[in-house]
């Protein structure tokens, strides 16, 4: 066994898996092919249902991964097999050439300022040109440059070599060549995504013409960092679109060229890119044309709805089968109007394909040389009560490569395969990584002692700013006993320059001007710690991307801001103390609410990695709402699945099954909760250190709709699939979809009722074809792979009439009329079952989220902490979530998310003690006054009121204070904004930081007067 | 030790602007803006806080008492703060401190953007405006007052 | 000048002192310090300027001056809110202000600073704004049409806080605004403006208190309610009777806390100084004898003592919880106005 895992794919999947894993204590290897990481995401302007800017959330992410001690990226990589068996396995890849050395490479960007070869840009979905030596986009992990070996004209022609020559750390390097690479792991992920389809292969759509596009090509046209900087135009002639049609499922749902699959994506994102495209020009018209628009995950349906009503996006249930090309090159479609069943023909300015989801080449390829089996789809095949292992031991899947998905399901896999591989190899856990060591810290001389060190970056700061100068004024600010300017800052040469600085002058804290600290403050953080200075003595002057390269033309003037922000960030330093970051003890045990499918594969999970869970069912019997299901989609029966998981709950030593019990109090924070649990009756205390919440949902009792419960002849859906257990007879059953959903009062869509519906009508059908099998739907919505049950029953005959939601059906006992919208006819079906699709409700998650003060959605579900990041996380460290307790999903999705939870859990479980952030805020407690402010103000519960009594002098009285847990703290400062009594102080960026950098801001206005500080320092 | 900084003084007068950004967003915004070499006037100073609701309305009168001519506080779009929603706090304490100014008459020298960290071309832009904005209300009213 | 030097050491302030049963702060001790070695004690800092100990003092020192005047241009210890009101006033006073406008009223009103409060101190829950129209209500009521004044702070907090720069560039605007308005009698509803327009500003015309208008408003009030006097119009002005009378000659019933008039407790923190766990003590003593006198209503003529006494009510998850509303003296008035209508 090895204590290391390979992460194949460096999309948003791999790198939460890497992170997961990592945290976790394994050595983790991530390969990526392209130069950066960061996949399709990285591409997105931003993400349904929210709108969240895509960039914003994953760049952090990006710089984490890139900046873990236990991560190695292997970027520009391609892996050629994987070989050898569970806890040994031998990855081979390819590094490829990127012909510059990557550490060398400072990332400046010079090479590519100067590079004269043009090619289109893959970033921007070739809409745009960029160089042959390039960094794929600004965000860019790792940051360097990579030459294009095809374009580059030196390595195809033996002309120009001009990188090479502006290149300041003598980085590029022709005669790279690639490099095979064997790694030795105990586990694999793969997590290698998918590809956009190519909509040529559908020549009817005319791809060729300028003005129709992918939906990946509008996404980077609406985006800000895009080819028109988020102005939507036409790639023919610059002009700007008047309407623009979406047309749905190009590359999806088409079994004429092997699409068999939904992509499960696009009509939400077709939907996000028409909202944003309105947002930016509400004159634009925009029509979807779709087959069913489903819109199924959390708050897609509310989202649909706004997009229709707030937006006045127009969705046309119809199939243009082609665009026309007029001979005046505009674009035309013609599609029925399935209410008149008119032809109608319109002009658009631009036609956006929404492009479906291919698997990756990589998946064939890696199926061929490591044998891993592929699905019917070309995915990499899984089961549903394993929907994250493959075929072969030891290697795991997530992301869309298992099967098409949007972000959260892939992020919630990702942490899932990594519990799989953690799992797998817990015995080996933290023997490969190794903890940086530092020297002692220095003992610091009262006054302050600032070294000032100044870049030129190349000519990136030099050839605007007047390093010299800035320079001499340094020298002359307050503090400050020593300035220099450097080439590179960030380069090796540099640190020990700076290490010895730090030494010779005894420097106390630490000035860097050069670039921006969202990339660079780490390095030169580990720098400092180096020399024997605390972390937080070091501040970052950006004087490049705040200075130099914005104000190009005006050298002079970008020379006095340069001094401005250096004086600022000293005035700043000289104030800064030293910050620790705390180190909490914690429990290593968990605890998870609920023994459903969730719940107990989470208890699982948890528990082969080596924690005890405590698994709290309030019933007698685990096994959730699975114990009254009778037959998978799959076909598989749900007692062997059940009596699976039941058995592995049982033999597991590291878990312990408290059956009808309830957690009844909580108290405590990460890593330290101490909970009460009643368990019949009586009161068991329980510690923990995490806890996972998977208290599932319940089935909506559809009371008072469609004469339920009126007639013993209506149903509803889970009923029906109870009773299939044992078999049913009907000559005539009609479904009805959507029944208590979708409506006024319960907005969502009950995401698996169309799936249940269609599996249940198969079943009917197959234990007797001539019954008759009607299901009424409004849009049926069997997403990602279970689009193949929709076509298996149209194949069976059962019969689907869409109905409308303002017309709904109308049952009296036997008897069903709908409204056809496509014939415009009421139809009358008499029925020996009518059965309601009723979607899954939230349970009891009232009392739960008092007790661990955790934010229910306006349907009462639990709300995670991030819907598509951190989709099995709540804001609350220390608390995770999963299964319908979150919204309704499909076993295997809860079986995923109840992996992913166990994961997340682990990440915690798996430390020795909890660190928590060293810039967090503080009470002063004597200053504290109990008012509560914080506490409201705080969206991590970090601070909280405790009962004390004070003694000032002669008068003693009982009050609260407010206390902040540093394992909660995330360092905002947004209480001490609020504090009334100033009592708290946002350490890093306290009042009096901030204050001195505002005064020295206007520089002459105000000097610094030094003596202040002194004070200080002696009070 | 008092150090006397002599201001070297620049031909006529530009708008000295402060700018506080959230360390997710608006600065991340304001370093996109630089990589992609959008310029704009060097009358901007950027003071990185972790996120926009630690900015003390104290400060931004602080900022201006001390002369500067306008100030700009950025955050995340309202949905995106990294904090959850402490750029909602940010709205608030923002808003109040801009109808305090309003009865000195400087409410337009107060600024609140939200800028994306892709927003980079927004960025520039915004600094430009308010630029331009500043150079039409004036330098700041302020009297300078020996000490 | 303080009469500092006539201190024979007796400490009888220092007994007294309502900071001293919940800190360390010694007049005595500050004024010996000062006396014999020049030196600043913490004691400057932390009095709460009430006005107990020179009422008390043999050598009637004056301790008020003396403070003050060893405040001026030193660093305050603690200022509460973040500073934000120090930093409005500092700023205002760089600045031209409002032109001066001469008014059409006899009679000027000046509101404070209720308008900074209500959007600084909004976590308190008080509708500080509902001061000044009340106050115009009530004027009304008595035939009293007032220019209100668009002046600056009054200077009061900064002029504590040892800003006396600050103070004299406020003051001035202030006078030269009040003579342009050719105003003879200038109102204010706060017990702050009050002391500070009558003893630190010398402006040769009327300054009145609203609670020396209210006693002929012929309300007809059947309540109980009790009285916290503020320092600064209690003690500072020696202001007691006025408040009460306006209460009394409207029906109202005043009964009295434990130490009120002269010996009246302090809300625990003047001029946003020192908010913290000592002032907090003497906060809730003040707020546990309204409770005893059975009001369910505490007046007072301070919108510092309001935003103090509400501060404590608001608390989140509060250990005690008061059921006694603190209101405005003016406020009150003009609530049961309008409810009489």
């Amino acid at each position: 066994m090895k204590g290391s895992v390979a992460v194949v794919g460096g999309g948003i999947a791999g790198i939460q898996a890497s992170l997961d894993l990592a945290d976790s204590g394994y050595k983790t290897y991530l390969i990526e092919s392209k130069p950066s990481i960061g996949g399709v995401m990285s591409q997105l302007d931003k993400t349904f249902p929210t709108n969240d800017c895509a960039m914003c959330i994953l760049s952090p992410k990006l710089v984490e991964t890139g900046r873990h001690p236990n991560i190695e990226l292997l970027g520009y990589s391609d892996v050629k097999s994987i070989t050898g068996k569970a806890g040994d396995f031998k990855v081979k890849l390819i590094k490829k050439a990127r012909y510059v050395d990557e550490t060398k490479c400072t990332g400046c960007g010079t090479c590519t300022e100067k590079c004269p070869s043009k090619v289109p840009d893959e970033y921007n979905a070739e809409m745009s040109k960029r160089k042959s030596i390039y960094i794929p986009f600004a965000q860019a992990i790792p940051r360097v440059a990579t030459i294009d070996a095809a374009h580059c004209l030196y390595l195809t022609k033996g002309k120009c070599g001009v990188c090479k020559k502006v290149c300041g750390p003598k980085a590029v390097d022709y005669e790279q060549k690639d490099k095979e690479i064997e790694l030795n792991v105990g586990s694999v992920v793969l997590a290698i995504g998918f590809k956009p389809f190519d909509p040529s292969i559908l020549k009817n759509y005319r791809f060729d013409h300028p003005d129709v596009i992918t939906s990946l090509q509008f996404e980077r046209l609406l985006s800000a960092s895009g080819p028109t900087q988020g102005h939507v135009t036409k790639q023919s002639d610059g002009k700007v679109p008047k309407n623009i049609a979406f047309i749905q499922c190009i590359g999806s749902r088409n079994p004429r060229i092997n699409r068999k699959h939904c992509s499960s994506v696009c009509c939400m994102y077709a939907t996000k890119e028409s909202i944003i495209a309105k947002e930016h020009d509400q004159e634009l018209d925009i029509t979807i044309f779709h087959i069913d628009i489903r819109a199924y995950g959390k708050n897609f349906e509310e989202f649909y709805s706004r997009a229709q009503k707030e937006y006045g996006i127009k969705y046309v249930n119809s199939r243009p089968p082609e665009v026309v090309v007029n001979p005046d090159n505009t674009l035309s479609l013609q599609y029925e109007d399935f209410t008149t069943g008119d032809l109608i023909t319109m002009n658009y300015d631009m036609v956006v394909l929404s492009i479906g989801l291919d698997p990756a080449d990589s998946a064939r390829a890696l199926a061929e040389s490591s044998g891993i089996l592929l699905d019917d789809f070309g995915n990499i095949a899984t089961s549903i009560e394993n929907p994250v292992e493959t075929s072969v031991p030891g290697i795991y899947i997530c992301g869309v490569a298992q099967g098409p998905k949007d972000i959260p399901d892939t992020v919630a896999q990702a942490s899932a395969a990594a519990s799989k591989a953690a799992a797998l190899l817990c015995g080996e856990r933290g023997t490969l990584i190794r903890e940086r060591k530092f020297p002692d810290e220095k003992k610091l001389s009262p006054e302050p002692r600032i070294g000032v060190f100044v870049c030129h970056c190349g000519i990136n700061i030099g050839s605007v700013v007047n390093v010299p100068d800035v320079v001499e004024y340094a020298k002359t600010l307050p503090g400050v006993t020593h300035a220099r300017e450097m080439l590179y800052a960030c380069s090796s040469d540099s640190q020990s320059t700076i290490k010895d600085a730090i030494a010779r002058n005894d420097l106390n804290r630490v000035v860097v001007a050069s670039c921006t600290p969202r990339t660079h403050e780490p390095l030169f953080q580990n720098t400092c710690r180096e020399a024997g200075l605390n972390p937080y003595l070091f501040e970052l002057a950006n004087i490049r991307e705040h200075c130099s390269w914005v104000h190009m033309k005006e050298k002079e003037r970008a020379t006095e801001k340069a001094k401005a922000i250096v004086q600022m960030a000293v005035a700043k330093s000289a104030l800064f103390q030293p910050l620790y970051k705390q180190k909490v003890p914690l429990i290593n045990r968990a605890i998870v609410l609920g023994a459903g499918v969730a719940g107990m594969t989470a208890a699982i999970d948890i528990a082969n990695n080596g924690y005890h869970v405590t698994l709290i069912e309030k019933e007698k019997e685990p096994g959730g709402m699975l114990r009254d299901m009778t037959e998978l989609y799959d076909g598989k029966k749900p007692a062997d699945v059940l009596r699976d998981l039941i058995r592995k709950v049982s033999e597991n030593r590291n878990i312990k099954f408290l059956n009808e019990a309830k957690l009844i109090k909580v108290e405590g924070y990460l890593g330290n909760f101490k909970g009460i649990v009643n368990n019949r009756g009586k009161e068991i205390s329980v510690d923990f250190g995490v806890a996972v919440i998977a208290t599932g949902a319940r089935n909506l009792e559809p009371s008072g709709l469609f004469n339920y419960g009126k007639d013993p002849r209506i149903i509803t859906q889970a009923q029906l699939e109870k009773m299939l257990g044992t078999g049913v007879s009907a000559n005539t059953i009609t479904m009805i979809q959507c029944v208590g959903a979708r409506n006024k009062e319960r907005e969502y869509c009950g995401r698996i009722c169309c799936v249940d519906a269609v599996k249940n009508a198969i079943r009917m059908k197959k234990a007797n074809i001539s019954t008759n099998v009607y299901v009424l739907y409004r849009d049926m919505r069997t997403y990602g792979v279970t689009e193949n049950l929709y076509e298996k029953a149209r194949d069976l005959g059962v019969l689907f009439i869409r109905y409308d939601e303002e017309r709904p059906p109308k049952v009296q006992g036997g008897s069903v009329v709908v409204h056809d919208i496509m014939l415009n006819e009421d139809i009358e079906i008499a029925s020996d079952l009518v059965v309601l699709s009723t979607p899954l409700v939230a349970g009891e998650n009232e009392e739960i989220n008092q007790l661990f003060k955790i934010p229910l959605d306006k349907n009462k579900f639990f709300l995670e902490a991030h819907p598509k990041l951190r989709p099995v996380d709540f804001a609350t460290d220390g608390v995770f979530l999963c299964g319908s307790a979150q919204a309704p999903k499909l076993i295997d999705e809860a079986i995923s998310q109840a992996s992913a939870a166990a994961s997340r859990a682990c990440t915690i479980l798996s430390r020795e003690f909890i660190e928590t952030e060293g810039a967090i805020s503080i009470v002063n407690e004597a200053r504290c006054i109990g008012c509560g402010t914080c506490v409201a103000v705080c969206p991590y519960n970090a601070p909280s009121l405790y009962d004390v009594t004070v003694k000032v002098e002669e008068v003693t009285y009982s009050t609260k204070k407010s206390k902040i847990n540093p394992a909660g703290c995330k360092g905002c400062g947004s209480c001490a904004a609020a504090c009334p009594a100033g009592a708290i102080t946002a350490q890093h960026f306290s009042s009096k930081e901030i204050g001195e950098a505002i005064d020295a801001f206007d520089k002459g206005v105000r000097s610094i007067s030094i003596e202040k500080q002194i004070v200080e320092v002696m009070v | 030790m008092k150090m006397e900084t002599p201001a070297p003084r620049m031909n006529g007068w530009e708008p000295n602007i402060l700018a506080f950004c959230c360390n997710w967003c608006s600065y991340a915004g304001a370093d996109l803006a630089g990589v992609s070499r959008f310029q704009y006037p060097p009358t901007v100073k950027v003071l990185r806080v972790m996120c926009s609701s630690r900015v003390e309305p104290a400060f931004i009168l602080k900022a201006l008492k001390d002369g500067a001519d306008g100030v700009l506080v950025a955050g995340c779009h309202i949905g995106d703060c990294h904090y959850i929603d402490g750029n909602k706090n940010a709205e608030i304490r923002i808003n109040n401190t801009r109808k305090a100014l309003a009865k000195l008459g400087l409410e337009k020298r107060l600024r609140l953007e939200w800028i994306s960290a892709s927003e980079g071309l927004r960025f520039s832009e915004v600094i430009r405006d308010f630029t331009d904005e500043i150079k039409k209300l004036g330098e700041n009213p302020v009297k300078e007052v020996k000490k | 000048m303080s009469n500092v030097q006539s201190c024979y050491q007796c400490g009888k302030c220092t007994s007294i002192c309502p900071m001293r049963r919940v800190s360390k702060t010694s007049p005595r001790s500050s004024i010996y310090n000062s006396n014999v070695y020049g030196l600043e004690t913490n004691g400057i800092w932390t009095c709460l300027t009430c006005g107990l100990c020179p009422m008390e003092c043999p050598q009637q020192v004056d301790f008020l001056t003396f403070v003050r005047e060893e405040r001026q241009g030193k660093r305050p210890l603690e200022v509460a809110h973040l500073g934000v009101f120090t930093e409005f006033a500092e700023l205002s006073s760089k600045l031209d202000g409002a032109r001066h406008q001469k008014s059409d009223s006899e009679y000027g009103y000046f509101p404070g600073c209720v308008d900074q409060f209500g959007l600084f101190l909004h976590d308190v829950k008080t509708n500080f704004g509902e001061i000044t129209t009340s106050s115009m209500k009530l004027l009304d009521k008595i035939g009293i049409k007032p220019q209100i004044m668009d002046m600056k702070c009054c200077g009061h907090d900064v002029l504590w806080q040892g800003k006396k720069d600050v103070f004299d560039r406020l003051k001035k605007y202030n006078i030269d605004h009040i003579k342009e308005s050719g105003i003879e009698t200038l109102i204010t509803g706060c017990a702050e403006c009050y002391r500070t327009f009558s003893k630190d500003y010398g402006l040769g015309i009327k300054v009145v208190h609203i609670s020396e208008l209210l006693d002929k408003l012929g309300l007809k009030i059947n309540a109980d309610v009790t009285y916290h006097d503020p320092c600064r119009l209690g003690r500072h002005m020696g202001m007691y009777d006025a408040p009460r009378k306006a209460l009394t000659a409207n029906g109202v019933t005043v009964k009295e806390m434990e130490h009120s008039k002269e010996n009246a407790l302090c809300c625990g923190v003047s001029s946003f100084m020192n908010c913290n766990e000592q002032t907090k003590a003497l906060r809730i003593a003040r707020m546990n004898e309204a409770e005893a006198t059975g009001a369910k209503t505490l007046i007072t003529t301070c919108s510092k003592c309001l935003a103090h006494f509400n501060c404590l009510k608001t608390e989140k998850d509060a250990v005690k919880k008061y059921d006694i509303d603190v209101v405005d003296l003016s406020v009150f008035l003009a609530r049961q106005l309008e409810a009489g209508k």
